[in-house]
């Protein structure tokens, strides 16, 4: 536990629960040449980098002979297989007074199916190191399956069993339920916690993105009967999209497809979720909690994932506020001031509302401080837009971080639901660099004066800060 | 925080490799620095990570969290890469990098796509010699840190917790003294102390540089040599550290604290690890808490959540992999109206070698050795496993010998180890609600 508890990293980025969304999707990136000269001082000590080129992976589309379709990336050098299934119809998609039901659902799917209770379900599992997860986002459900290729047979057949049987036992759905209470119980002393739901609150209002958080009484309202309906309406051929990457051929996989899928249901039932762009100002909301540090939220409305512009704001938010040490948030706040460990920013591409939101931790005496600069830089960033040089360096970093994508097999299964989900088409590996490089620095400038709008920047504090 | 996450996986639930799965070749430079180079071709891109076999144990007396406030100034600039320019210089090359401090060890690392590999090379070599410490980049640097502090343990009733307990559990071994300092000493270190830790401890001859991905040991030798071999060595000769375990206490301690919301308890023994005495007994505790504390299939959730349904969660940790002692960790969460003082009256009752059965043991050691696969995935993951073996001191061969070892724990491994665990010394902690009675 030590271990656990006391390894410290430098930089270690917090994301908020919102920006997950878009630190994946922009994780897809295309490299070829692109490597950006340095700044003049240090040009010549440097070593030249001498770009190769990069075999771009396959991405095929395969139909099996019962119609269920996959995008796949076969990859022969590794014993692993991951399959990663999206069925469209999340967390928002829940009734309202039975908040949490997709999630409740999703932690029972392996808690035992057909023939086997939870115990001997997950025996085979281990006994065959073969991983399932189940999850709910906002606006979709996750199943995820990996195994050796050598078990490839068995892991399919138990994933099958796993979204056509779950069992939800009685004394199952208690145990989850109880594991609930405890969490919702938890997330009160939790200022990060606390503060992302006053922000679902505030910001979504009415909109089922603000009720997504369930409470002790909606939890106890889910029936059995309830949980059945999830997995009857959610988990069915049209709402689903898959996407597979590891050692398997598409020959190979076609027959595990229909094993595993062809016998769900055809058509899904699900509620629509209408689109909601929130009205916010450039207020300060302050909920009083007695701790040292304030847990910050902030952004507005956002950018959706089909826009035009959606690559220049990604670029752009990758300059301001995006994971690296050279955006200008980290740079202003922590590295010059000390004003904070944790900044960063995120869009957030939610089907129905996007967002660019971002989160701060300060010490309640310089929170003040802290969001002043972040003031100022996103009216600096509304003004002005980008340098050229800041958007050479976007670009350069995330073409050229491109391979780093192809790293595990689980992350490349995800990537590839992932692109079918936004539509992104399935030469969407060729053609990133492009879209990429493609952006300008004025369409980077017009952009900036769209995205970023100070009367709207709205922050959440959740802590005691001091001259606020 | 994910970051965290994975080393959780690493340490207590995926074995290290075995050498038939990684492709791991090892050599040693002329300045006594330890190179392990991983072949991993799925794609074209490495990790490369330098580790460093110093961190928080050897921060001085009254400067708790000078190793940790280093590693940050690590990123800070050289002359011939000043100001920032280090993680600048890797961003536009489509890098990903990090850095973390451990009580046993320090590690840099980037991930980077192949062939921008010698420019790490370059740069991670020349902030081992030519670091620059200025006042100017230190002051703010420490708010940082400070605010670090804030976030992970003054925030965190938990974190607050835990550092009582190890002080506790500890004594004087250097294993009581938290990784990111004490409130106040942290506020009180200095850019000199920064400097002569720098210079005591960062060395090639006290370093490992790993490298795993798209490459072979022969094309990273004479890179290696040429940036990393031409640093000079300290020339000091390192003695084996020497830890004097604590006089054994049992001790318990309560916490209330308006964050906390739930009744839970933990216990921590301290045991041996992989390196300290007695390390043959480290297997047979990698057993032990795989027996207990699995989810769904240990002895913890089928007794305290199936059975007696007085716990909302309830496992085992055992953390071995450290250069002194390790710990066996015991943690539950209360069933509402569950008293704490009842649960450990039964965590008591259940603590009995005897429950184990030979099916258990088997059971345990077919769900260990199933996982092995999985780490040729993924080289980042290589990387980090083969780094933090070095780190400690353990070598190929322990890495080779790893799933053979499983194998070999018999019944009454199992059962020994179990029964030494009820006469280790051991804290136990009881976090309460502000208003519990």
């Amino acid at each position: 536990m030590k271990k656990i508890i006391l390894l410290f990293l430098c930089f270690c980025f917090v994301y908020p629960v919102c920006v997950k969304a878009a630190t994946s999707k922009s994780g897809i990136v295309v490299t070829r040449k692109n490597h950006k000269k340095n700044t003049g001082k240090t040009e010549l000590a440097l070593p030249k980098v001498r770009p190769e080129s990069f075999h771009i992976p396959d991405v095929q589309k395969v139909v099996s002979d019962k119609g269920i379709e996959a995008w796949l990336i076969e990859e022969k050098s590794t014993p692993v297989i991951s399959v990663s299934v999206l069925f469209k119809g999340g967390k928002a998609s829940d009734p309202e007074r039975l908040t949490g039901l997709s999630v409740l659902a999703m932690s029972l799917m392996d808690e035992g199916s057909g023939r086997y209770s939870a115990e001997e379900f997950s025996e085979i599992l281990s006994e065959k190191a073969i991983g399932l997860s189940f999850s709910a986002g906002s606006d979709a459900l996750y199943a995820g399956m990996e195994t050796l290729r050598k078990n490839k047979e068995d892991a399919f057949d138990l994933f099958r069993l796993a979204l056509t049987s779950p069992r939800f036992d009685r004394k199952a759905i208690r145990r989850m339920k109880e594991q609930m209470y405890a969490s919702i119980q938890a997330r009160k002393g939790n200022p990060d916690a606390v503060a992302a739901e006053r922000w679902a609150k505030l910001v979504y209002k009415d909109h089922p993105y603000g009720r997504m958080i369930p409470t002790k009484q909606t939890i106890r309202a889910i029936t059995r009967a309830n949980l059945r309906r999830v997995v009857k309406d959610r988990i069915a051929k049209d709402n689903m999209i898959i996407g597979v990457a590891g050692n398997i051929s598409a020959e190979e996989l076609k027959p595990l497809l229909d094993k595993t899928f062809a016998k769900l249901p055809e058509k899904s039932r699900i509620k629509e979720v209408p689109s909601f762009t929130p009205e916010l100002s450039d207020r300060i909301d302050v909920l009083s909690m007695d701790v040292p540090q304030s847990a910050v939220i902030f952004g507005h409305k956002g950018i959706a994932r089909n826009d035009p512009d959606f690559y220049a704001a990604m670029l752009l938010n990758y300059s301001f506020g995006g994971g690296s040490f050279a955006a200008r948030l980290f740079n202003e706040v922590r590295e010059k001031k000390g004003l904070a460990y944790s900044i960063s920013t995120g869009l957030t591409v939610n089907q129905t509302a996007p967002m660019i939101t971002g989160s701060v931790g300060s010490d309640n005496a310089k929170l003040a401080d802290a969001i002043k600069i972040i003031q100022q830089e996103w009216v600096k960033m509304a003004q002005e837009g980008p340098t050229e040089q800041e958007l050479n360096d976007a670009k350069t970093y995330v073409t050229g971080s491109f391979p780093l994508a192809f790293s595990s097999s689980a992350g490349m299964a995800s990537f590839l639901a992932g692109m079918q989900y936004y539509d992104l088409g399935i030469d969407y590996l060729k053609n990133y660099n492009n879209l990429i490089n493609g952006v300008t620095l004025e369409q980077a400038k017009e952009t900036a004066a769209r995205l970023f709008l100070p009367d709207s920047l709205f922050f959440v504090v959740v802590g005691k800060p001091a001259n606020l | 925080m994910r970051f965290l996450f994975f080393f959780f996986l690493l340490f207590s639930r995926i074995p290290p490799a075995n050498a038939d799965i990684f492709d791991t070749k090892v050599f040693t430079l002329d300045n006594g620095m330890q190179v392990a180079v991983i072949e991993n071709h799925r794609a074209p891109i490495v990790s490369h990570m330098v580790w460093y076999k110093t961190g928080a144990i050897d921060d001085p007396l009254g400067k708790s969290g000078i190793a940790h406030v280093l590693e940050h100034m690590m990123f800070k600039g050289t002359p011939a890469v000043p100001d920032g320019e280090f993680s600048k210089i890797i961003a536009r090359n489509g890098g990903s990098e990090n850095a973390f401090t451990s009580l046993d060890y320090t590690a840099y690392y980037q991930n980077i796509a192949k062939d921008r590999l010698e420019l790490v090379m370059f740069l991670e070599s020349d902030r081992m010699k030519n670091l620059r410490f200025s006042q100017k980049d230190f002051d703010p640097e420490l708010e940082v840190v400070k605010e670090e502090r804030l976030m992970r343990i003054e925030n965190n009733p938990a974190s607050l917790l835990s550092e009582h307990r190890n002080r506790l559990l500890w004594g004087e071994h250097p294993y009581a003294r938290p990784v990111i300092g004490a409130k106040k000493e942290l506020s009180a270190l200095t850019l000199e102390d920064a400097k002569r830790f720098y210079q005591t401890h960062y060395t090639p001859d006290n370093a490992i540089l790993v490298i795993a991905g798209d490459v072979s040991a022969e094309e990273i030798k004479p890179l290696a040599e040429k940036y990393y071999g031409r640093i000079p060595p300290s020339r000091t000769a390192r003695s084996k550290k020497q830890f004097t375990l604590p006089y054994p206490v049992r001790s318990r301690i309560e916490m209330r604290h308006p964050q906390i919301k739930l009744y839970s308890l933990q216990r921590f023994y301290i045991v041996p690890s992989y390196l300290s005495e007695n390390k043959e007994q480290s297997y047979a505790y990698t057993v032990l808490d795989n027996i207990l504390g699995t989810y769904h299939l240990g002895k913890m959730y089928k007794h305290f959540i199936i059975r007696q349904k007085t716990a909302r969660s309830a496992g085992t940790n055992y953390s071995g992999f450290s250069l002194s002692n390790g710990t066996f960790g015991f943690y539950i969460t209360a069933q509402e109206n569950e008293s704490l003082n009842d649960l450990e009256k039964e965590l008591d009752r259940f603590m009995d070698p005897d429950t184990v059965t030979q099916k258990d043991l088997d059971k345990a050691k077919k769900r260990l050795i199933a996982d092995i696969e999985y780490l040729n995935d993924n080289p980042e993951t290589a990387a980090n496993i083969v780094g933090s073996f070095y780190a400690l001191g353990l070598s190929i061969e322990d890495l080779k010998n790893w799933t053979a070892n499983i194998e070999k724990v018999t019944l009454d491994d199992v059962k020994k180890a179990y029964a030494d665990l009820l006469k280790a010394p051991s804290v136990t902690t009881y976090m309460m609600p502000e208003n519990a009675p």
